[in-house]
């Protein structure tokens, strides 16, 4: 049976999508069918970040009713399957979110996973996002903005009978004016499944249109998120360890301001 | 330590005044501050809230190492001491900032700290008899005598340093011989705070301040050694030795904690995760140096400034997702409804004889739109009327018909009053 699960988190930029896409690529990694859906149809990024973008058929289409979701789905990086957003402000005029509901049952024949990455927000299209699936991934950042907001997602979602597996931390910084990981599963009452540090290399691989888990595979960020991916289907992950340089030679790449 | 320094109101050299006998006073008078002892490019700072120690630093390190470290300072005549007086509201905000810092608050720790207040001549004439510990490779490093002179450094991490700084500690205090200290299995970094950090980190996080070797010690000790060399000894102690330590009343609030992050059953793919995985998923490994006490939602809502959300709010949101859109068999109804009322409304404005209506709802894109046209019979008032001025007359029955259409547009809308912008009128008046 396939596993419905929605990315969201309330507040915008905490890094929704980057997890969803990097997770979609680390499940596929995983050997699991999985179809990444960009549900953000008035702000598309993922196919931003896995440098897809342009893509002639995407979900605007779909729920336009000028196209079938088939058609919408395309190959990505690491074996995982987009239907990517659409970016054209035109194309929105057109969109029914009702057909979002019929687009995912024909999604959900063909994989293992289906990953939704939801709007920012509490409006209809994040809710509908929300909404459609069985299972939610709430992401925040350790500031309380993000877990107000967070909050405010979780509640609505308990409503909507959506099963929250847990909690992600993403831009972790160790910072004492941040909330702890305690602090923040007794005001959730979730558990947090994933502490995901601030990376430089996010938002380089995003440049690029490379998933950090295939651009970077040795980061923090890419051990966390492919941890995350095993928990999620009960597999087995040993981190890659960074290579240690030497301390003279990081020294004298940063004098000579050379960067890998 | 994180403290706000602002004038001492007290500030004296260490020759200059006796520290035993200021700690004292602080105590005596239930002070709230704290004094910062500054000894070269060292400093130190002993936290207090009503009067009692709370925390402790020395340059970089921690509470009991601190407190020792802080007063061999005073034994420099240069050290300068200050105080200096913090608002008691400020206390618990200051200690959370500084949690690794924190004292513990165990008896036999306030009798080691009694036992720091007495007279440093005290000390000099408790000599402990070196103690070959197997496997050490370093009692060569192990002072016999402490040496005021002598700055103390924290031991380097090769061998088994905590065992030097167990034994620094016993100097310190007049005793009996201690029992021979095994050699704690687990490799540390030669502080005691780090070892207390390393059996914390490897059993479950007992919820109480009071962590579990310390809070083993029931009973208390004839001597303040004893005492000391008890506590020592739990925390030297290897992890296996551990769950022996916690009381029963720490396991049951351990297994509710437990229990409160196991995931639901019905949860599909995610194994349990428990704490030490939560704690290993946090990369850097971050050390969780914050209160073993449970934390109070409500509370925590109140510091963050977080408001939850109600039941009426829930409903709200999800009153926009259900209720506010519209379904395309339902625009059919909403045109028929609303070009028979408008319909009736301009029926009843006088000298009109006749009206037609007609209403399209264009329901394609996000917002709900839709066109109205009004072609209306006026009863005018003959060809000369006609010619003159019937115009001001038809102007105003325009507007009136367009204003009757957006009452009843929103009459329909209540709840979204602002699609009467979406909406355009037309009238014809023949």
């Amino acid at each position: 049976m396939t596993r419905v699960i929605s990315v969201a988190s309330g507040k915008g930029g905490v890094g929704k999508t980057t997890i969803t896409a990097n997770l979609g690529v680390a499940l596929a990694t995983y050997g699991e069918e999985v179809i990444v859906l960009d549900a953000d149809v008035a702000m598309a990024n993922l196919e931003l970040i896995l440098g897809m973008e342009g893509k002639s058929i995407t979900l605007q289409d779909v729920l336009s009713g000028e196209a079938t979701i088939d058609e919408a789905i395309y190959e990505g990086p690491g074996g995982v399957k987009i239907v990517p957003a659409g970016i054209s402000l035109e194309g929105l005029r057109k969109v029914k979110l009702d057909r979002l509901e019929e687009a995912l049952e024909v999604l959900i024949e063909d994989a293992d996973i289906l990953l939704i990455d939801a709007p920012a927000g509490l409006e209809k299209d994040a809710l509908a996002a929300i909404a459609a699936a069985q299972e939610l991934i709430l992401v925040t950042t350790p500031e309380v903005p993000s877990i107000s907001d967070a909050l405010k997602t979780k509640i609505i979602a308990n409503k909507l009978g959506v099963e929250i597996v847990g909690v992600v931390i993403n831009r972790e910084q160790h910072d004492k004016t941040f909330l702890t990981i305690s602090e923040i599963e007794t005001i959730l009452e979730v558990p947090v499944i994933s502490v995901v540090p601030e990376d430089q290399e996010v938002s380089r691989a995003a440049a690029f249109g490379e998933p950090l888990v295939i651009k970077n595979p040795k980061s923090p960020t890419s051990n966390a998120i492919m941890q995350l991916g095993a928990d999620l289907i009960g597999e087995e992950y040993m981190p890659i360890e960074p290579d240690k340089k030497g301390v003279i030679s990081k020294l004298v790449e940063g004098l000579m301001g050379r960067r890998r | 330590m994180d403290l706000p320094i602002t004038k001492p109101t007290m500030m004296a050299y260490a020759d200059q005044l006796d520290f035993s006998q200021l700690l004292e006073e602080l105590s005596q008078t239930k002070k709230n501050g704290f004094v910062r002892v500054t000894s070269g490019s060292e400093e130190g700072y002993l936290l207090f809230k009503d009067g009692e120690q709370v925390a402790a630093s020395y340059d970089n390190l921690s509470k009991l190492e601190a407190v020792d470290k802080i007063k061999l300072s005073m034994e420099d005549y240069k050290t300068l001491v200050e105080v200096f007086d913090v608002r008691p509201a400020q206390i618990p905000y200051l200690m959370d900032l500084n949690k690794a810092h924190l004292l513990e608050k165990v008896q036999d720790i306030d009798e080691v700290l009694e036992e720091l207040k007495k007279e440093p001549a005290e000390d000099e004439t408790s000599e402990e008899a070196k103690e070959t510990l197997p496997g050490t490779g370093s009692e060569a490093e192990l002072p016999v005598t402490p040496d005021p002179d002598k700055t103390w450094e924290a031991p380097e991490s090769s061998g088994e340093p905590s065992v030097e700084t167990l034994n620094k500690l016993e100097n310190t205090v007049t005793a009996e011989p201690s029992p021979e200290i095994p050699t704690p299995e687990v490799a540390v970094d030669g502080t005691v705070t780090d070892v207390e950090k390393e059996i914390r980190d490897e059993s479950p996080r007992p919820s109480s301040p009071n962590t579990g070797q310390e809070s083993a010690v029931k009973t208390s000790p004839e001597t303040s050694a004893e005492a000391f060399s008890q506590v020592m000894d739990k925390i030297s102690s290897t992890p296996t030795e551990v769950p022996e330590l916690k009381t029963a009343e720490e396991e049951t609030r351990l297994e509710e904690n437990e229990i409160s992050h196991i995931p639901n059953d019905d949860d599909p793919g995610i194994p349990p995760l428990d704490d030490a995985n939560t704690d290993e998923t946090a990369v850097d490994g971050s050390p969780e140096t914050e209160n073993e006490e449970p934390l109070d939602r409500m509370e925590l809502l109140k510091k963050y400034g977080i408001k939850d959300i109600n039941e009426e709010e829930v409903e709200k949101v999800l009153g926009s997702y259900t209720g506010g859109y519209l379904s395309d068999n339902d625009v059919e109804k909403v045109e028929l409804t609303l070009m028979n009322r408008v319909k009736k409304s301009i029926m009843g404005l006088p000298k009109v004889k006749g009206t037609e209506v007609m209403i399209f709802l264009d329901n394609a894109g996000n917002d709900l739109k839709g066109n109205i046209n009004v072609i209306m019979e006026y009863q005018s008032q003959g060809f000369f009327s006609r010619i003159v001025g019937e115009s001001k007359e038809i102007n105003k029955l325009k507007r009136q018909v367009i204003g009757i259409c957006n009452m009843e547009i929103r009459k329909i809308f209540r709840e979204y009053p602002e699609v009467v912008d979406k909406f355009e009128v037309n009238v014809e008046i023949s």
